[in-house]
């Protein structure tokens, strides 16, 4: 509300002298925000024209000319939802077209009202861009709310309609990546209602369907490691989890995978390596921890800065903090904000390009707002994202500790009760493939094709194991 | 598995099977590593995580368990004797600090944490903790908290709940014990099952509910068997076969044991032993008349006897006792018992026979006569046997039977025995049996008559066959020494003198003994007035025939002399002064006298020379008593003394009378007593009539160290300062001025010695000594005029006079200023002569006040012959050449000058003898111009120091 004001405020600044010397009427105020919305439409300056669009709405209440939503698509597909679901629901609701029901739904389901969020975007036509994006939220939805074969069948027409989205865009067109994202976003969904429903084995074939350059991949690998675990196939899970070695994957530092890496040795009374991962974590990541709680301690407000570590993770000399950061980067909200910033930057080059005027002002104007108003989500989120680190890097010690001390209790017993502790390790029997898994020799080489599928040939030492 | 409690290790360390020691510093080590950890994590919650404390208070009580059993068997390896001398604690610092850290952390986290849902479990980790300690009391409290604030029927409450079982059976409050058991044992069937139905049986046991004990046992015999439970089978066939015998059982305990396919009859011994260990005599005898019952073996047979006999003895049932070891004997002729057996067989026997001697020699038991002898029967009875038990030793028993009579008080019968055994261990030549049975004699004839009436019938045989048989033996010794005493308690001084003479003998080198029998013999001769014998008897210790020690002989000795001292006193009191005075010269003139006898001789010598008026042997028995009388005597004859010293005074013994008030003044030195003043001033007045100026000044030292008052030593100076002056001896006079300078209240007497000096000097004309003794005399003369002492006025006379020099400088002075004219001139001139005369009139005031009547009278005679003089020169001064009327004008104003100048002079004269009468001025006074002088003794030479300053 403030920003439009603000924006508004702009105009009039210089349309201001119009209203003293005449003042103009509402329907000639819309006219002028829909000519320089066009103006910006036709030149290419999208994310310039952000705030027109978003002013232009608020002062037509939504009432808007169809040639305004076809700009008004175009924006929200460039720029994302995020940036217009501060908008008013009445104003939404008002509109006419599917970027409306859309922008709504989204801002319904980050309200928590599935059933609204659902209606919105049920409403959205088959043929609208958004659609592919609606199924995967309608998927999202009936999987929160464990219809999991309604979720299934959206995840599955999700596919199908990305995929033939896909097809019809060129691969470098800005929106081929969206559908390719939201795409392997609905494959590993898929993945998740059979790992929901305990159908692990249904999960596992559903996980090696996604592509390892996809960006969801290295998220999706630990799921398949905690799939594995629970099918109690721990050597499988530390062949998943010793992906993460992968030079590659080291920007995706989730202490989960230590955590989970340690378990399967405990299950597999392999009480030496449990030690050894949790010396090893606790080396690697104590100081870390501090040092991340630090910064949080120290910039309790700045957003901005959050904004500089994250644009900045390049340079960083602190390597296990550089990973931290850079795992920020690259997760996909960030990612969207900041490739925003990007392009942003690129437009307001091109806008000094333009000679001189109210409107080159105007845009400048609007350009700055954006970019600021980026990096500060980006901030916001990126600190969000540090907090949730450390209290992960926290529990995680824990975790370890906790494993430890039931290393430490089990031998203790084995020594109280006399029994036996651990017997010798195995070998290649132990392996359990199935036909979408080939065989990997361990050989600290990492090729990209074949990340996650090697797996450990581990023998559990419990005495009690056959 | 974060809330996984590890309690149950806690509380098993005793699991432990072989190799406990390596085990134990295994879990010791893992412990360490889970406190590290346990620490890791706190720092990762902040040291806000309940649970995590609680871990590690629990942490801290397991390891302190097991360094305590370490401590334990570090402290039970100690012998018996150190373990009591050490400091138990010491041993056990290690666990200590650990249990103090577990309660450290669980308080705190109780403080920290008081919703801490766990709570239960840290109170029961508390309770164990102070169970630790060794407080029962504060465990329960912990305890009894732990079961409130658990959740009912949680594995919490139920834990707690043992624990207070547990607790309440160690308070032998069983059924509070029993209700928790009870009570849990019927929700949980864990591994712990079984020890805590063991413990519940055990606690039924002990409220006598038998039959229950007994099923609980079975059924943990039953559930042991399996592996789920721990296995207590072990513990339960260790104690069934006491619940049965205890519940009069006997059969079934029998029965039960059978199953377990082991030779019962030895598990009823095992049964009984239990039994008797407990003090329960009777379920035992009865355990072990059934096993006896059922014996088919001499070997089993063999053992219950053994058993019997051993609790006949608990239960003093001799006649039983006797009987079954009767039984045993005649077992032993068929059956060999093992050496164990024969050992304790033997022992039965003698502490049997120990036993019934020592009632037999117990007054309680003596009353009945014929139990007397009934027990005594017991006794030979009791050594038959043993005698076939020990071939060997055969010929002990009638020294035993010996003492057995001994003990019943049937002294004959007993030396009888006594012989008999000393007569067959002679034959034998056993020592130890002679030794024993002559010493068993010789304690019989030490009963008294009371107890033993026909005793003297036995003593000298006795004695004469002990002394045959050791007549040098300490033994010996003593049957002399009683036989000795046996003669002085009849004061038989010819026996006595016959053994003394013997013993000295046969024991040349028992002085102690021999002195104390010269003494009673002496006591007794005293006594029968036998002093020729006396005399005969202390010649012959003289002679050395009897030995005594040195000390005794001088004691001897004085009680000798002793008695011819009374002879001397009565020869004294009946006026044989003759004899009384060769009594004492004999005393006093031998060897052997003490000091004391021979320092009473000579004073009593000194007053008896005294009584005859002889001075000089006064004066000689005066000194040699002094000089050989304790300091203590000494004083305590002071006045005696005193006396002396006063009667040689009177007689003009100065001398004698200094000498002997010298010696006693170094007797009494350091005694509190006024005398010590008036010995001090005895020896310096008589010093100084005597004239002896060297010992008077020896008299100085004694003021300090005897502590004399400063009067003594003024009185001493003033003395020796005048003897010097007496005797002219001027050098030694100054030399002593100079060392008795200390001295200030003299510094009057040696401002006036030191102007006689100034003064002989001056008539010697030895006039470079004047300079010094000038010093001197103002030296002392200034330090009197500052303690206001007054000086003599020789001295006054001194110091006026070195005063005079200036004045009469000054009068020269005026005179040489002489008036002319013109007549400015002549005013400067008078004006100068009049300032001139004023500063003489200050110098002659000064001089008065010195007070020297010689010193005034010349001061004033200058200053008058001065204010004259320059009134006779103005008045005949006339100006030359000049008018008439200016000469009569200048006279006119002369006069006018003139007469003040006389009129002063006049009140100057009038005021000198003025001075001179009212001072009574002592000075010969000779004018140069008028004769002032009047009452002058001429060549005063006597000093009266009691006229100094007046």
């Amino acid at each position: 509300m403030f920003r439009i004001i603000g924006s508004l405020l702009i105009i009039l600044s210089f349309s201001g002298n119009l209203y003293a010397r005449k003042k103009l009427s509402h329907d000639r105020v819309l006219e002028i925000y829909r000519k320089n919305i066009t103006y910006a439409y036709d030149k290419g300056f999208d994310y310039s024209a952000v705030a027109w669009i978003k002013e232009y709405l608020y002062l037509s209440n939504g009432i808007i000319p169809s040639d305004m939503t076809r700009y008004i698509n175009r924006a929200v597909l460039k720029v994302g939802a995020k940036n217009f679901q501060g908008l008013n629901l009445k104003v939404l609701n008002r509109g006419r077209g599917s970027v409306f029901r859309y922008i709504a739904a989204k801002k319904q389901f980050s309200l928590g009202k599935y059933q609204e969020a659902k209606a919105e975007l049920k409403r959205i036509s088959g043929n609208s861009a958004f659609y592919p994006f609606a199924l995967n939220y309608l998927a999202v939805i009936n999987y929160l709310e464990k219809q999991y074969s309604r979720s299934l069948e959206y995840f599955n027409t999700c596919i199908a309609i990305s995929d033939k989205e896909m097809g019809s865009k060129d691969r470098d067109n800005y929106i081929y990546k969206q559908y390719k994202v939201n795409r392997d976003i609905c494959i590993a969904g898929k993945a998740r209602v059979f790992y929901a429903q305990r159908k692990l084995d249904r999960a596992d074939f559903l996980y090696l369907d996604l592509d390892k350059s996809s960006i969801v991949w290295p998220t999706v690998l630990i799921e398949e490691a905690w799939s594995s675990y629970y099918q109690q196939n721990y050597n499988r899970t530390l062949g998943k989890l010793v992906t993460y070695n992968a030079p590659l994957l080291r920007y995706f530092a989730n202490p989960e995978i230590y955590v989970l890496r340690a378990m399967s040795y405990l299950k597999l009374c392999l009480y030496p390596d449990v030690n050894y991962v949790v010396e090893d974590f606790y080396k690697r990541f104590e100081s870390l921890a501090g040092r991340i709680e630090r910064i949080l301690d120290k910039n309790r407000k700045g957003k901005i800065y959050y904004y500089n570590l994250v644009d900045s993770y390049r340079s960083m000399k602190d390597q296990e903090l550089m990973y931290v950061i850079k795992g920020i980067y690259k997760s996909p909200n960030i990612k969207a904000f900041i490739d925003n910033v990007k392009n942003a930057e690129i437009e307001r080059n091109r806008i000094y390009k333009i000679g001189s005027g109210i409107i080159k002002k105007s845009l400048l104007s609007n350009i700055n707002d954006f970019i600021l108003t980026q990096k500060t989500v980006i901030g916001i989120a990126a600190k969000a994202k540090i907090q949730k680190h450390a209290f992960d890097l926290r529990k995680a010690f824990q975790a370890m500790s906790y494993m430890r001390l039931e290393v430490l209790g089990r031998r203790k017993e084995s020594l109280y009760f006399d029994r036996k502790l651990t017997g010798k390790r195995g070998d290649v029997r132990y392996l359990d493939r199935n036909d979408k898994q080939y065989f990997w020799n361990f050989i600290s080489e990492f090729w990209s094709d074949e990340l996650g599928d090697y797996v450990f040939t581990l023998p559990s030492e419990c005495p009690n194991e056959k | 598995m974060k809330n996984k409690i590890l309690l149950f290790l806690v509380f098993t360390t005793s699991v432990f099977a072989e190799s406990v020691t390596e085990k134990r510093q295994e879990i010791i080590n893992i412990i360490n590593e889970e406190i590290k950890e346990v620490n890791r994590l706190s720092r990762q919650y902040k040291q806000k995580n309940p649970s995590v404390l609680f871990r590690k208070s629990e942490l801290y009580l397991e390891k302190g368990r097991i360094v305590k059993e370490i401590e334990n068997e570090k402290f039970l390896e100690l012998s018996v004797q150190k373990r009591r001398k050490v400091r138990k604690n010491d041993y056990f610092k290690g666990s200590y600090s650990l249990f103090v850290r577990a309660r450290s952390v669980a308080t705190q986290l109780l403080k920290s944490f008081p919703g801490y849902d766990r709570s239960s479990d840290v109170y029961y980790i508390l309770g164990f903790n102070e169970k630790e300690f060794g407080s029962n009391k504060k465990a329960l409290e912990y305890l009894q908290k732990a079961e409130k604030y658990a959740k009912p029927g949680s594995k919490s409450q139920i834990r707690a709940q043992n624990a207070l079982a547990e607790i309440y059976y160690n308070q032998k409050k069983y059924r509070k014990a029993i209700d928790y058991y009870e009570k849990n044992l019927k929700i949980l069937k864990d591994r712990w099952w079984t020890k805590d139905a063991y413990n519940l049986s055990w606690s039924h046991f002990r409220i006598r509910n038998y039959e229950r004990a007994i099923d609980l046992m079975k059924k943990v015999e039953e559930l042991s068997k399996k592996p789920q439970y721990i296995d207590m089978s072990g513990q339960v066939e260790k104690d069934i076969g006491l619940f049965y015998a205890e519940s009069g059982k006997i059969r079934e305990g029998v029965e039960h044991y059978k199953r377990y396919g082991k030779d019962y009859t030895l598990e009823l011994i095992t049964i009984a032993t239990f039994l008797r260990e407990q003090g329960k005599y009777a379920q035992a005898l009865s355990v072990l008349t059934e096993a006896l019952k059922i014996s088919k073996t001499d070997k089993n047979r063999a053992k219950i006897l053994i058993s019997r006999i051993q609790l006949f003895d608990k239960y003093e049932k001799f006649n039983y006792h006797l009987k079954d070891c009767i039984s045993l004997y005649k077992l032993t002729k068929n059956y060999e018992l093992t050496s164990d057996q024969k050992e304790l067989f033997k022992f039965q026997i003698k502490r049997q026979v120990g036993k019934l001697q020592k009632q037999i020699a117990n007054p309680t038991y003596k009353k009945s006569k014929a139990v007397t002898e009934q027990k005594i029967k017991a006794v030979v009875s009791y050594l038959a046997l043993l005698k076939d038990l020990e071939p060997n030793k055969k010929d002990d028993s009638n020294f035993y039977m010996a003492e057995t009579y001994y003990q019943g008080d049937f002294f004959d019968k007993a030396i009888d025995s006594y012989q008999a055994a000393f007569k067959e261990a002679s034959k034998r030549g056993d020592k130890k049996i002679m030794k024993l049975s002559m010493e068993g004699m010789l304690s019989a004839i030490g009963q008294p008559m009371s107890k033993f009436p026909n005793r003297d019938k036995y003593i000298y045989p006795v004695f004469n066959s002990y002394l045959a048989y050791d007549s040098r033996s300490t033994k010996a010794k003593e049957i002399y020494k009683r036989l000795y005493k046996n003669q002085y308690e009849k004061k038989n001084s010819v026996e006595m003198k016959k053994l003394l003479t013997k013993y000295a003998n046969l024991f040349p080198k028992d002085v102690k003994n021999q002195e104390k029998m010269v003494n009673s013999l002496i006591e007794v001769y005293n006594n029968k007035k036998e002093t020729g014998q006396l005399a005969l008897l202390m010649s012959e210790i003289s002679d050395g025939k009897f030995k005594i020690s040195s000390k005794t002989k001088k004691e001897l000795f004085a009680v000798y002399q002793k008695i011819e001292i009374k002879r001397i006193e009565q020869d004294l009191a009946k006026g044989n002064y003759k004899e009384a005075i060769n009594g004492y010269l004999k005393i006093y003139s031998n060897d052997k006298t003490t000091t004391k006898a021979r320092a009473n001789a000579a004073y009593n010598l000194m007053a008896i020379s005294l009584k005859g008026q002889k001075l000089q042997e006064t004066y000689n028995w005066g000194l040699k008593a002094s000089k050989i009388m304790t300091d203590k005597d000494f004083y305590t004859y002071r006045s005696s003394f005193l006396s002396v010293s006063k009667y040689l005074f009177e007689r003009l013994q100065f001398s004698a009378s200094a000498d002997l008030s010298h010696r006693t003044l170094g007797k009494i030195c350091k005694a509190k007593t006024k005398l010590k003043s008036q010995f001090f001033n005895n020896a310096v007045i008589n010093y100084r009539a005597h004239g002896n100026i060297n010992k008077l000044k020896s008299l100085r030292r004694l003021v300090k160290i005897c502590g004399l008052p400063t009067s003594s030593l003024v009185l001493l100076d003033r003395e020796v300062l005048g003897l010097y002056h007496e005797s002219q001896k001027y050098e030694s006079l100054g030399l002593y001025i100079g060392s008795v300078r200390g001295n200030k209240e003299i510094h009057p007497d040696l401002a006036y010695y030191s102007t006689l000096i100034y003064n002989y000097y001056l008539e010697k004309k030895i006039f470079y000594k004047l300079k010094e003794w000038k010093a001197t005399i103002l030296s002392y003369y200034n330090s009197s005029q500052k303690m206001n002492k007054k000086v003599p006025v020789q001295v006054l006379d001194s110091i006026a006079s070195f005063n005079m020099g200036s004045l009469e400088s000054l009068d020269n002075k005026i005179d040489q200023v002489k008036l002319s004219f013109p007549e400015s001139v002549f005013n400067s001139r008078l004006q100068r002569k009049l300032q001139m005369l004023n500063s003489l009139t200050a110098e002659a005031l000064k001089i008065q006040k010195i007070g020297s009547g010689r010193g005034i009278v010349t001061a004033f005679e200058i200053l008058v012959s001065s204010y004259l003089k320059v009134a006779e020169e103005i008045n005949v001064f006339e100006p030359k050449g000049k008018s008439p009327q200016y000469v009569a004008s200048f006279k006119k104003s002369m006069r006018e000058i003139i007469s003040p100048l006389i009129k002063k002079a006049n009140e100057y004269e009038r005021q000198a003898q003025k001075i001179i009468s009212k001072d009574e001025i002592l000075t010969e006074y000779k004018s140069r111009y008028r004769n002032f002088s009047y009452n002058v003794f001429d060549n005063m030479k006597f000093y009266d120091y009691e006229r100094v300053g007046r």
